[in-house]
C-alpha cells in the first residue's frame, strides 16, 4: 500500500469525525446507555442516573473544544504550518482540556470506581500533551532562529 | 546589550541600492531588509564575507555592538 503523509492525515481528521459522531450518539443516548447499565447493577448503581448524565454532559464540553483544537491543528499541519505558535497554543489547550476532563472523572469515581481509571488516562493523555507542547514550543523557538539567521 | 548591523551606512557610502546588493551577494531583498532593521538572529560567515566583498569592507564597518 502506498501509505504517505497525506493520507495519514486524512486518516486522522476521519478518526476525528469518527469521535465526534461516537460522543454526539453517547450524548443523545446517555439516558438509555445509563439506564441499561444500572439495570444490569442496579444493586451497586440504583439512583445514579442524573449522576452518569451530568458526568457525561459535563464531559461532552471539553471533548468538543478537543475535537475542534484537533481538527485546527491537522488543518494547520496540512496547511504546511507545523512549528507555528497557534499550534503551542492549541497542544496547551488540549492538554488542559485532557486533565480538565480528567477531574471530572475523578470526581465521577465517586459514585462509579471505574471512572477512576479514565481520569488516570485522561491526565497522563494530558502529561503526554504537555511534553509535545514544550518540544513544539522548543521546535518554534529554534525555526524562527533558523529563519532569521541570514 | 545588542549587536547592530550597519549596512545601509555603508551602501550609503558605497552608493548600491538594496536590489544590487542583494542580487550581488545573493540573498533575497526580504532577507536583506531583516538584516538591514537589525531584525536578523544571526549572520552566517559566507553572508558576512558576501557583505564584505561587496561593500569592500570589513566585518566591523558592517557590525557594531552596543552595551545598553
Amino acid at each position: 500500500m502506498d501509505w504517505n503523509k497525506d493520507k495519514s492525515l486524512w486518516l486522522s481528521k476521519i478518526c476525528i469525525k469518527l469521535f465526534t459522531i461516537t460522543m454526539i450518539v453517547v450524548a443523545v443516548f446517555a439516558p438509555k446507555i445509563f439506564s441499561a447499565l444500572i439495570e444490569i447493577r442496579v444493586a451497586y448503581l440504583g439512583g445514579t442516573l442524573p449522576y452518569f448524565l451530568i458526568s457525561t454532559y459535563t464531559l461532552c464540553v471539553p471533548a468538543t473544544i478537543a475535537l475542534a483544537g484537533l481538527w485546527r491543528l491537522l488543518d494547520n499541519i496540512d496547511k504546511g504550518e507545523v512549528f507555528i505558535e497557534n499550534n503551542v497554543r492549541i497542544l496547551r489547550m488540549l492538554s488542559w482540556r485532557c486533565i480538565f476532563a480528567g477531574g471530572i472523572c475523578l470526581a465521577s469515581a465517586v459514585y462509579y470506581l471505574p471512572f477512576i481509571i479514565i481520569a488516570a488516562a485522561a491526565g497522563f493523555v494530558g502529561l503526554l500533551l504537555r511534553i509535545v507542547k514544550n518540544v513544539f514550543a522548543r521546535a518554534v523557538e529554534i525555526k524562527q532562529d533558523n529563519d532569521f539567521t541570514i | 546589550m545588542a549587536i547592530i548591523v550597519n549596512i545601509d551606512v555603508m551602501m550609503a557610502k558605497r552608493k548600491i541600492s538594496a536590489g544590487e546588493l542583494s542580487d550581488k551577494i545573493g540573498i533575497t531583498p526580504a532577507n536583506l531588509s531583516i538584516l538591514k532593521n537589525n531584525k536578523a538572529k544571526a549572520i552566517r560567515f559566507s553572508t558576512l564575507e558576501a557583505l564584505c566583498k561587496a561593500l569592500e569592507c570589513q566585518p566591523a564597518d558592517i557590525l557594531e555592538f552596543v552595551d545598553d
